[in-house]
């Protein structure tokens, strides 16, 4: 699997590439957008990080460009962190967006499920019993959740809790409602158990769970799962 | 400096009015003796000249200074029966004389003695004379103020139709003077109200009301200015503050990427991972200091976008005890909750009230004492929805109003050393946030407590569509 990293700061993409290395990946450097798409055209390359503000092209016109002849998956790295920012990249064809600084381990872990997507899950056979978004897949005959072709371990109730939203992608569902549906009983004053378990379920399903892909939090409301990933 | 006091005005008026007697009364005295014996009718004829003479020097002199304080100030100033309009004033003076004419017309039959005529001639003279000149006076100042024909009822009779027929005028039934003011009372209320393109034409409007329009004008294009100003200020310094933490966000990715690495060595010597662990702690503190910093200054220069939802506070609170019971756990503090068991309904944007409560929560997880109670409480009260949170402080609090209310401001924290976790910004991000959803924010010290509450005005759901 080759990598190509771009970002005109020389050792951020030098501390990466050892990351990516250790993984067992293939890492190409480029230092600004030209030099990326060059690369991506003249090269093998099944994942490009890019870096935003670089000199001679910047990486959203980059990734605009890429998109044109390539749907490798395109991770952006930027220090921009406004949501407006955010939606710019993904917009023009970014799978994901990471802000700087980041967790190197959580950028590790983007890529594996970015490529696990890209490679594998998308000839996954569908089973009578299964429900998908994005990466995340719950077979109700296998009680089997994966994440990006990996399996999550989840309690009884959390798999009940994970299930019933995902059986409703995009619907809202309050404490109450949740509590009502899972323990079969009338929520008489609700209190923490439902958030608990569902910030595990997020735990154990998200990259980063502070910034949840697919169960999100409507503060205020409930939660739901993300019906477009 | 040549004053023109109200002394010098009042003798001149009566060496007028003197003179003028003279005159009227020289003139009915030589009417009076040809009818009789003929005497003394050029001593009388003298007389009467001498009056109309003396009677127009000092009206002239009237004439030049009425209106005027003194020689140096070319003001001219209007009283108080100025400001009737001028025909209303003419119709007034010609309906004086019509009733002293009335009033007169059998004077002539009566017989008098010579003596008992003057009397009676004098006083009527003197009489229609104070009123010839109170109205003459005044229309000498209007015309000197140059609002002689537009300061009357026939004008602003006209100005009023032409503004009601010509279209795209919408007039009230206000008319003139008290029309003007009312305009700019409306100008003046708007401005107050904050809207600050409020401008008069100050060709609309005459005499003193120019004069105030163009300094109520002057007033909004300075506070316009200042306000401008501030604002682009504030813009100025929370994008210095963002292109600030850009700049700083790039290395500090270095240091985050190679400190890690550096961890991942195996390296035997005990110094040096303690060397490296406190690297790590303190580029981590780094990277959190400066995502809060630039969020706290978009957030005081209200630069944040909000979107305004009915939500219920009690689930909101409920999702985010889900979050903190475990690094409430961590240090062995117990919540003790106590939320009301219905939905209450309040306007405000979910993920920031999140924001502002997290940091509330954050606070009372790094700063209460061990092993004591954390109290979140939420009530209705007089259609507010009231949500508190208390906690026993670990260290000692600054007392006293004014350093309480240093707490909600940037870099201060309950403690004075820089050492420990945090970065001094999350009450600071708790109140704006608040504030801008119209939510209401307060910090309590009472010895070691520390309270804070959020208050927002509930939303009945009859009143939500």
């Amino acid at each position: 699997m080759t990598i190509l990293v771009c970002d005109d700061d020389k050792e951020i993409v030098d501390a990466i590439e050892i990351y990516l290395v250790q993984e067992g990946f293939q890492v190409i450097k480029a230092h600004d957008g030209e030099q990326a798409l060059k690369l991506l055209e003249t090269k093998k390359v099944d994942l490009m990080i890019i870096d935003v503000m670089m000199p001679k092209l910047d990486g959203i016109r980059a990734t605009f460009q890429a998109r044109r002849t390539s749907s490798i998956p395109i991770i952006i790295l930027s220090a921009k962190t406004e949501d407006a920012d955010k939606i710019l990249g993904l917009n023009v064809g970014a799978d994901d967006y990471m802000t700087k600084p980041f967790n190197p381990l959580e950028l590790v872990a983007r890529v594996k499920s970015q490529l696990r997507r890209y490679t594998t899950l998308s000839t996954t056979p569908k089973g009578g019993a299964t429900y998908e978004v994005g990466g995340l897949v719950i077979d109700d005959e296998l009680k089997k959740v994966t994440v990006d072709g990996e399996e999550v371990r989840l309690t009884p109730i959390e798999y009940n809790i994970l299930l019933l939203l995902m059986k409703n992608k995009g619907k809202v569902f309050s404490i109450s409602q949740i509590y009502e549906e899972i323990w079969n009983e009338e929520a008489i004053g609700a209190d923490n158990t439902v958030a608990v378990h569902i910030r595990h379920i997020r735990e154990k399903i998200e990259i980063n769970p502070k910034e949840p892909r697919y169960l999100k939090v409507v503060w205020g409301v409930g939660y739901k799962i993300e019906a477009g990933v | 400096m040549r004053e023109y006091s109200i002394g010098k005005k009042g003798a001149a008026a009566v060496m007028h009015q003197m003179f003028l007697i003279l005159m009227i009364c020289g003139i009915y005295g030589v009417g009076y003796q040809m009818r009789l014996h003929g005497k003394g009718i050029g001593l009388l004829s003298a007389l009467s000249i001498l009056g109309l003479a003396g009677s127009f020097v000092f009206l002239a002199y009237l004439t030049g200074i009425c209106g005027r304080k003194s020689e140096e100030d070319p003001e001219v100033y209007l009283i108080r029966m100025d400001h009737i309009y001028t025909d209303v004033e003419f119709a007034l003076f010609v309906g004086f004389l019509y009733l002293v004419m009335y009033l007169c017309r059998n004077l002539g039959h009566m017989h008098f003695a010579f003596s008992g005529l003057m009397v009676a001639v004098g006083t009527i003279a003197y009489l229609v004379d104070v009123v010839f000149l109170a109205f003459y006076l005044s229309i000498v100042r209007k015309a000197k103020k140059n609002i002689l024909l537009t300061h009357s009822f026939i004008y602003e009779l006209f100005c009023f139709l032409q503004g009601t027929f010509s279209p795209g005028h919408n007039r009230i039934f206000r008319m003139g003077k008290a029309r003007e003011r009312y305009e700019i009372q409306n100008a003046i209320e708007a401005i107050s109200a904050g809207a600050l393109d409020t401008r008069l034409n100050v060709d609309e409007f005459h005499g003193q009301e120019r004069d105030i329009a163009m300094a109520v004008n002057n007033i909004r294009a300075g506070l316009s200015d200042a306000i401008q100003d501030k604002i682009r200020n504030e813009r100025m310094k929370a994008d210095l503050i963002t292109n600030v933490s850009h700049d700083i966000k790039t290395p500090l990715t270095s240091i985050v990427n190679y400190v890690g690495l550096l961890k991942r060595e195996n390296l035997e010597n005990e110094n040096a991972r303690n060397y490296i662990r406190i690297l790590d702690e303190k580029s981590q503190r780094l990277k959190q200091l400066t995502e809060d910093l630039v969020e706290a200054s978009k957030i005081s220069s209200g630069n944040i976008k909000l979107d305004m939802q009915t939500i219920d506070m009690v689930e909101l609170l409920y999702q985010t005890g889900g979050e903190f019971n475990e690094r409430f756990e961590a240090r062995e503090l117990t919540i003790v909750t106590k939320l009301p068991h219905n939905p209450v309904m309040i306007e405000a944007d979910g993920r920031q009230l999140y924001r502002a409560i997290e940091n509330l929560y954050t606070n009372a997880a790094k700063y209460a004492l061990e092993k004591t109670r954390v109290y979140v409480e939420m009530e209705e009260k007089e259609n507010r929805a009231i949500f508190s949170i208390k906690n026993i402080s670990k260290n000692p609090l600054p007392e006293g109003e004014e350093k309480t209310k240093d707490l909600t401001e940037r870099f201060v924290r309950g403690e004075e050393s820089r050492t420990t976790e945090g970065s001094g910004l999350g009450l600071s991000i708790a109140k704006n946030l608040t504030n801008l959803m119209g939510g209401e924010f307060q910090i309590k010290v009472d010895g070691d407590l520390f309270a804070a509450t959020i208050s927002f005005p509930v939303v009945k759901p009859q009143t939500r569509r």
